[in-house]
Parts: structure tokens; sequence; C-alpha cells
């Protein structure tokens, strides 16, 4: 067999053809609205927005930053339009329940109105009552009555004093009330005086004091009746007065208002209530302190005034509402509280709206994660939606931790559709868990994290990247640099035929080019700036990568990069830090000697490796003894191990060089230190694709190119791989130049052959390394059943074998 | 317009004559504000009824209680306590009273008839402003408040209109400082009298840069006085030829305070 070549210069990267784009510079390029390739997404959006029945909300799924928010904004702001204004909602007072504030509802517009037109009405009141009040006509009106039941008092009393005076007595007025006594010329007799009286005397004297006591008894009783008959009056005449103070006020507004029954209604309620509290108008008060404060229930007036809610502005169109804090208040509103004398009161007026208020009729976009967050936001969105109303509750009250009086507003009818935003992982959970979510959000609407890389899509990009640059006041991009933002976004999507969709570090890319090209006093971005954005990006967040290159240098992370080994092989391992992601090579060792068959993988014996990390040294273990000790016991007993290595190894992607290395352990055939290798392996040895495959080129040739490239270094990396390299150019311009290689391989034979010059071959092929893997295992194989022969023979009363595992096999 | 002050009446000492109505309250702010105005000394005097004193001497003697409406036993003692509260209580607001218009003051308590003390004690006064009934009052079941608005309007007695300077200057003081209308009550036996008598002291108040309403009373029996009283709303009531008043009496039934002039 052959060795495998390595890749041509032209397979490392694939170049944007910016010679295809009839644009100078993007600035001659329309707006893109929709973005690339989103049109499943965009489809779905258009469905849950326009399906106006409960349960179709929307869940817009896809990476943070892939512009998902943007898109929806922009389909709701078209949409919103065309969409009639919803309702003004007012909380008022409700003279009858003052614990359950009434909704009135007013189309838009006309709530802001009935607010300003209660305000004058208050204060029209407070002039207009205490005017009545102090005018002549309701002075003499008062004055009248007061003078018939004064008269009445005179005369019952007259005559009871005048019937006294005919008998002697006088009626005099003592502190607590009346009292009679015997007198002569206006005066009392004194105690002396009386006791001279003749005994008959003073009995008819007494007699007739009993006879006027009774008199002044059914007089005072009169007097009580007509004090009432005169409160009566007085009330009367002081509604008469207020109605003609305020009737014709509330009159002009029950006309202006007479569409509306709700209005209507609660105008006659306000009219009652006014005449009832009428010396609150006439003698306002001056200021509650003390208890009087906690007992008041609404000062000044305001139990006429409005709570606006929700006033629509002159904005027209359904509202789109974000919130971007999507507490359970913030959701669905509170009652908020002021604090008199250390305790807390509220009123009606204090009833402040949440999100769902505000984007009643409408929309409201919401992030899944952050709404899940909150305590009870979720619950309460639900319950919200469920029922279709609007019921503004304290959390306490929510969930019956407290029974203490509060507002109790009326619930308003609720008709939004909720938009949320998340990622995948946040809709599959809800989905799977939450049997309510597929009830309520019955749209899923899916953003592609990555598009085809075709002409088409490559011109969108071209004019996705003048629309951001339009947006943010930034220099537009020539053809170059938009190729190469191009060639960026396949390396971020990792793959030379695709493209990232994720928006914002497209954004990114573009504020910082434009930076640079504003730093070189440039009018317009080139590659340049371009290049010098990303190598800017890079040379921030690389301190690690500099300190592990360092080390490897310096010779304290063992690579080598030259030479040959057996039993060693360079690995290559991808590190996320933060958004950043580096490669680096790691030295991979095994060790092969006489066992049971075990292959002990050290890292997860320490726990160090993870689950598909095992998988992989699983497999190929599967992989040697089918293939070479099919019809023998596997007597080996194999360590491998990522040496120097004191984190958690991850991922299948090293399992071909850890196949290799034991291989070349096993066949006592060294390997070229100067290649390392990625890739995974089946149980048939083809290897297969893995992931971050530039990175770890570029990480190996970072290493190489410090140390000097020898023309021998490279890298075997799986052939299904080939289609996502988009390597960095100096990679590219040292394999055209011959310093620098990239081998794909297709199996693990071909990897063998080139990391150790020797043909891979058959265990029947003499001079192969199947042969020489083959023979040893037959070796080991032999050396143990010997061993068990001999075991066997020192153990006597036990049969030979009978009770080995592997005895007869 | 010219707004010429009026001519002060002499008012070097004033007595008012206080209970515990509210009426003696409305008094005793009429009393306090003309004291200050006049830069006169405010008396008060409080009386103690010889009539009830001798009234709860007597064995049968029985209170008939207005809120209760049934029949309770008194005596003496039981008087006279009542009497030093409301004395003390009384003297307390005389002293709040003057001490905040900066105005010399002193209080009495005497017990007789009080038409006779009042008269008694008037003797060395220039004015007398009466805060309590003479006799016995059955207005006080039915008002629960006297009117103390300072609008309420100031009302005049013009018994002869070439004589009421005095009188004429205190209604326009009162009226003035509470910023009420000036009420003229003029007597009359017919309406030309009326008018002529209205026209002559109208004018007489214009040379005072002043003005006011004029109200006929057909006569001056004092049930017409009470009647004019109660359908203006009187804040206060003028007065002149007090020691007549004072003799006559018959003013009990008057709700808002009495200033009487010589």
């Amino acid at each position: 067999m052959t060795p495998v070549p390595p890749l041509t210069s032209d397979r490392l990267i694939r170049r944007c053809d910016t010679g295809r784009f009839d644009f100078t510079t993007t600035a001659e390029l329309d707006d893109l609205g929709e973005g690339i390739g989103q049109m499943r997404a965009i489809e779905a959006a258009h469905f849950g927005i326009g399906m106006r029945h409960a349960g179709y909300n929307l869940y817009v799924m896809g990476q943070p930053g892939s512009g998902k928010r943007t898109l929806i904004r922009q389909l709701l702001d078209q949409r919103k339009a065309e969409e009639a204004k919803p309702s003004d909602w007012c909380y008022v007072h409700n003279f009858g329940q003052p614990h359950k504030p009434r909704a009135i509802c007013l189309p838009s517009g006309l709530g802001a109105r009935l607010r300003d037109d209660m305000q004058q009405l208050v204060a029209e009141l407070q002039a207009a009552i205490p005017a009545v009040f102090e005018g002549e006509d309701y002075r003499r009106r008062l004055a009248q009555i007061d003078e018939e039941y004064a008269e009445r008092q005179s005369q019952a009393f007259g005559t009871v004093g005048d019937d006294a005076v005919k008998h002697g007595i006088v009626l005099l007025r003592t502190p607590n009330g009346f009292s009679f006594a015997p007198a002569k010329d206006d005066e009392v007799l004194a105690p002396d005086d009386y006791d001279k009286l003749p005994q008959e005397e003073k009995t008819r004297i007494e007699q007739e004091i009993g006879r006027l006591q009774e008199a002044l008894e059914k007089t005072i009783r009169q007097v009580h009746q007509w004090r009432r008959e005169r409160i009566e009056r007085v009330r009367k005449l002081n509604e008469e007065a207020v109605l003609f103070a305020v009737g014709h006020l509330i009159d002009e507004l029950r006309s202006a208002y007479a569409d509306y029954p709700e209005v209507c209604s609660y105008l006659n309620e306000v009219q009652q209530n006014v005449i009832e509290s009428i010396d609150e108008f006439r003698h306002p008060k001056e200021g509650l302190s003390g208890l009087a404060a906690l007992t008041s229930e609404l000062p000044n007036f305001s139990r006429f005034l409005v709570n606006l809610l929700v006033g629509r502005d002159e904005a027209a169109g359904a509202p789109v509402v974000y919130e971007d804090h999507p507490t359970y208040q913030n959701l669905l509103g509170r009652v908020e509280h002021v604090s008199q004398l250390g305790a807390l009161i509220t009123n009606f007026l204090l009833i402040k709206p949440g999100a769902l208020h505000q984007a009643n009729g409408g929309y409201l976009l919401l992030d899944a994660l952050k709404l899940l967050s909150q305590p009870f936001s979720w619950e309460g969105l639900k319950r919200a939606l469920s029922t279709r109303e609007l019921r503004i509750e304290s959390l306490g009250q929510m969930v019956s931790l407290v029974s203490t009086v509060s507002l109790e507003p009326e619930p308003i009818p609720l008709d939004v559709k909720v938009v949320l935003l998340g990622n995948r992982m946040l809709y599959y959970l809800l989905a799977q868990y939450d049997p309510e979510f597929g009830e309520l959000f019955k749209v899923a609407a899916d953003f592609e994290d990555e598009v085809e890389r075709s002409a088409d899509n490559d011109l969108l990009y071209a004019r996705l990247i003048g629309t951001l640059a339009r947006r943010e006041k930034l220099r537009p991009f020539d053809r170059e640099a938009v190729g190469r933002v191009i060639e960026h976004g396949a390396r971020r999507a990792e793959d030379a035929h695709k493209l990232s969709t994720h928006v914002e570090s497209l954004a990114d890319l573009v504020r910082q080019a434009d930076y640079w090209a504003a730093a070189e006093k440039r009018e317009v971005v080139t590659r340049a700036d371009v290049e010098r954005a990303i190598a800017a990006q890079i040379r921030r967040s690389d301190r690690m990568r500099e300190r592990s290159h360092e080390a490897i240098l310096r010779g304290i992370l063992h690579i080598d990069t030259a030479g040959e080994a057996v039993g060693q092989i360079n690995g290559l391992s991808v590190f996320q830090l933060g958004d950043f992601t580096f490669a680096q090579p790691s030295r991979i060792t095994a060790n092969t000697r006489l066992g049971e068959g075990e292959l002990v993988d050290i890292q997860r014996e320490v726990k160090l490796g993870g689950a598909i990390h095992s998988k992989g040294v699983l497999i190929l273990a599967s992989f040697l003894a089918t293939r070479y000790a099919a019809e023998q016991p596997l007597s080996l007993s194999a360590s491998l191990v990522f040496e120097q290595t004191y984190g958690q190894v991850e991922g299948d992607s090293a399992s071909l060089a850890e196949l290799c290395v034991l291989l070349s352990s096993l066949a006592d055939v060294p390997i070229r230190q100067a290649l390392a290798v990625t890739g995974s392996v089946d149980q048939f040895g083809r290897v297969q694709a893995i992931g971050a495959v530039n990175d770890k080129i570029e990480g190996y040739f970072d290493v190489c190119s410090m140390r000097g490239l020898t023309g021998e270094q490279g890298v075997l990396i799986p052939a299904s791989n080939v289609a996502h390299l988009m390597l960095r150019q100096d990679v590219v311009d040292a394999a055209a130049a011959g310093r620098f290689h990239v081998y794909a391989v297709e199996t693990v034979d071909e990897a063998l052959e080139r990391l150790t010059g020797v043909p891979a071959g058959t265990p029947d092929e003499p001079g192969s390394l199947g042969q020489r893997v083959a023979q040893r295992l037959k070796h080991l194989a032999e050396l143990r059943r010997s061993f068990a022969r001999k075991s066997a023979a020192d153990k006597p009363g036990r049969e030979a074998g009978g009770g080995h595992e592997y005895g007869d096999a | 317009m010219s707004t010429a002050t009026p001519e002060r009446p002499a008012g070097g000492r004033i007595l008012v004559a206080l209970d515990a109505s509210p009426r003696s309250l409305a008094a005793l702010s009429t009393a306090s504000a003309l004291a200050a105005e006049l830069d006169a000394e405010l008396a008060g005097l409080f009386v103690e009824d010889s009539n009830l004193h001798r009234l709860f001497a007597l064995p049968f003697a029985r209170e008939l209680c207005l809120l209760s409406g049934e029949l309770r036993p008194s005596s003496q003692a039981e008087i006279e306590r009542t009497w030093r509260r409301e004395a003390e209580i009384l003297q307390r607001r005389l002293a709040a009273a003057a001490e905040q218009l900066q105005v010399r003051w002193s209080f009495q308590v005497a017990r007789g008839r009080m038409a006779t003390e009042v008269s008694l004690h008037a003797q060395g006064f220039d004015l007398v402003v009466l805060g309590r009934q003479a006799g016995s009052s059955f207005m006080a079941v039915v008002q629960a408040t006297a009117r103390t608005r300072h609008a309420d309007p100031v009302l005049v007695l013009i018994e002869e209109s070439t004589h009421a300077g005095p009188s004429l200057d205190l209604g326009l003081l009162l009226a003035r400082r509470s910023g009420a209308e000036l009420v003229l009550l003029i007597p009359a036996p017919d309406e030309a009298a009326y008018r002529a008598a209205c026209s002559e002291t109208l004018a007489e108040l214009k040379t005072r840069g002043a003005a006011a309403r004029c109200v006929w009373l057909p006569g001056l029996e004092s049930g017409q006085l009470i009647r004019a009283v109660r359908r203006e709303a009187a804040g206060c009531l003028v007065l002149a030829d007090r020691d007549r008043v004072l003799r006559q009496g018959g003013l009990d039934d008057i709700a808002c305070p009495i200033v009487l002039s010589r």
C-alpha cells in the first residue's frame, strides 16, 4: 500500500471567490431584513404570530447571539402596524368594595382622557362645593330650617315654662338639663322659706313639679324627634345644593362617555359618593397625622382619581414589549405600598402594570432562561395564559403564605402572544417535563446555526455585513474584506461548506474591523483590517495558549516533534476557555505485557476520563481482539495514558492515536514523532470525523513552527474532516511550501503506515506491522497457556484448567 | 375709593360674660379681638347662678337629664364642683386668648342672678360681650355648636340712625377684622321709614369707606330680633344702649355673641 500523500494546500482552505461579487463596497448593497437561511424559523414565526387562537405562543430557539431576537422583533414590527391598537385599561375606586378596585376598558387614548377629566372634576368639586355652601341661597335656606325648628322648640319649652310660672314654679337650665323649682318674683325659694310653707302647699308644689316634669319629658322627646327631622331636611338640602353645584359637571362627563356604560356607571357612583362626602369637601382635612393617617383610606379625594394602568401612546398598532427582567411582579404587575408610621398601606392608585399588561393586545418577548430563573414567574405566566386573564396578586397571596387583606384588583382579560427566546436544551427540557408547555407554546421556531456556503448565501452574507455596518454607522467593507469575513464565518461553522449564522459574533468582527480601519485612517474596511481584527481577538484571549506553548518549548511538557519512539504518539487536545478555543499536542503512551486481556485506560482509572473517551478505548480493544486474536485469548495487559495531563479528558478523538500507539507497542515498531494524530476509530478500524480539526492542526503547527519546521512534521486527520478544513494562512503557506503536511486517512492501516513507515498489512502478511502484532499476541497467548498449565500442576487435587477462566480457550 | 379707618370707640375695658357653652367660646374670640383692636383690657366674668344654688338645696330637687331623659338627684356640692371646673377652664382659655393677642386680662367669679351680676359688673366697663345666657336657654338643646366662623356676617341693630355711631364703628371693626359682611338691622314701622333710615345709615357708612346690607325689622320685639339673627346666620350681634338691653333681657335664644355698647 502506498503511504497516504499529504493534502495539497488548496484543500486546506476554501477561499471565498470575491470575483463573483459585482459590488465594490457593501455600501452599494441593500439591507438584509430577514437574516440568512432562516426560512424555516421565519415561516414558523409567521405562522405563530398569525394564529390568534389560544396556546399558539412561540418558542424561538437558537444559539445565544444568533440574531433571533432582532429578527423576531423585525417580524413583529412589520406585523404590528397592520393590527389595531389595543384598549386602554384603568383602575378606579370601587365604592362598594374598596379592596376590589374596578377595571375599566376604554378605546386607546380615552384612558388618559378619563384620567385627566376626573382630575379636573375633583379640582372643580373642591372649588364648587364650598362655594355653594358659602352662598347666600344655601345659607338662607339653612337658616329657614333652623329658624323653624328653633321656634318650635322655643314654643314647646315656653309652653312648659309658662305653665310652671302659673303655678309659682320656674323652669331652670342646669348643667346637664332642666329642673323645676318653686319661685317667688323669679327667685327660687330658699330652703328655709320653703320649709316654712304649709304642708299642703309643699304637697301641691311637689305634685305640680311632678306633672311639669312629665310634660317636659314629653317635650324633650319631641325635640329629639324634631332634631332628627331637621338633620334629614338639612341632608336633603345639602344633596340638593351639591347636585346643583356638581350635577352639571358630572352630567357633562356622562355625555362625553355615553358610549361606555362602565364609565357612566362609575360616574353615578362618584356622584353618589360626592354627595355622601359633602363635609369632606366643605371642610377639607389639613393633613392627617397619627392614627388618623392610618385609618384614612384615601387622602385628598384621590378616590375619585383614575389610575391609568395602561395607556396607549400615539404610536399606531399593537404593542411589542420586551421584558428584560421578568420577575413575577415585572411580569404580572404589583400593588405597591407606602409606609405610614411604620405600617404599610396601599390604595388602587398604587397598582402598577406588568409587562403582560403593557403587551396585552400585542406581543411580549421574553428570554426563556431569565424567565425560568425568576421564582414563580414561569408559573405566573402559565396561569395568566391558561386563564386568559391578568390577576394581580402578591407572591404571598399566590402561594397562600399570607392572608392579610390587601387589594384584589379586578382581573383584566388577557389577549397576548408570548414569544419565548431560548436555547434548544431548554425547549426540549420544558417539552419533556412540563405538560403545560406543549399546550401553551404550540409553535417552535428553530433558528439554524449555519447555512450552506453557496454563491447566493455569500452575497446575502455580504448584505448582512453591509446592513450591520450601516445600522451601526461603520465604514463599508470592500469585497476582499467581505471575502475574509465569509471565510471566518466558515471557520466559525467549522466547515468549509457552511457559514455560521451567529450574528452577534459576526457583528463583533465587523465592529472590530471597522476599529482597525479607523486606526489606519481608511475610509473602507479592507481584508487586512479583518485579518487584524481576527488576530487581535485571538491575541486578547490566548494567554493560556502561550503559557502552554512555552511549557512545551522549555521541555516542561514533554512533546517530541522529531525522531521515532515505540509506544509513544502525539495526540491533539482541544481546550475551551470561554469563547476561545485552542489545541495543543498531548503525549500518549502505551505499554503492553502478558495479561488476561485487560486494556487499562489510566485516565479512566483515576476518574480523569469521560464516558466518551472510555467508549473510544473499549472500541479499540474490540478492534484489537477481533483483528489480531479472533481465535485465541487476548492475553495481554495494556495500559494507555495521556502523559502530563492533569485535567479531565473527554471525547473519542484520540482513539485513532491510542490504537496506533498500542499497536506500536505490541509490534515494537517506532512511531515518527514529527507527526500528530487526531480521529476516532470504529471497531473495524475505519477512521471517523472529529471536531475542531482546524484548531488541532493549527495547535500542532504552532508548536512545530516555534521549534522550526523541518518538512517532516504534519498531522493525520480523518479523511471525512477534509471538508471542514479552513486553516490559517500561515499553515496553508507552510503546506504549500512542503514544510508542513496534513494527511487525510480513512483507516487505521493508512495511519499506521504513515506513522511507522511499515506496511500495515494483514496478520498473515510477512514483514507487515499486522504480522508483528499477531505474532506478539500469539506469543503472549502461549505464555499464558504455559503459565496456566504450570499453575494447575502446582495445585494437586484440582483438575488441570478446571477452575481457570481461560484454561480451555 | 378711600378706605378710611373707622373712628375707634373709646374702649378701655371690655367685660365678657362666659359660661361653658359654645356661644361663650365665640364670645371670647370676639371680645379678645376687640380688646386687641382697641388696646383694651379684657375682663372675664363667670356667674354662678344663685337660683340653681338654691334649687339644689331643696329636698325634692331633681334634674331632668337631656341626654338620657331621666330624672336624677343632684346637690349643691355637685353644682359647686361643676362651677369650679368650668371657671378654671374658662380662665385658662381667657388667659390663652389674651396672651396670644398681647392683651391685659383679668377673671372673676360672682354668684347671683346673671343679668344682675352682669349689669353690676358692667358699670366700670366700656363694652360688654355676652357669652352666656341670662336665663334658661332652650336653644342649647338643639344647637350643637354656635357659629364661630369668621366669615359669618356681623349684625348691627340701628335703633336711631343719628345715634348709631359707636355701634356702627364696632360692627365695622369686627366685620373688617373677620372679613365678614356687615348687616344693618333697621327697625321701622313701615317700608318708607325703613328706606329712609337705611339710606341715611349707608351714607354715613360711605363716609367711612364702607358698605353694608340693610335688613328691615318691622318691630323691636326680641322675637323679631332673634329670628333675624337666625335668618342671617349671624356671627355676632352689636347692640347699643346696653343698660336697657340688660334690663329687658329676652336675648337668651340668640346663639351668637352679643356685643353691647353704652
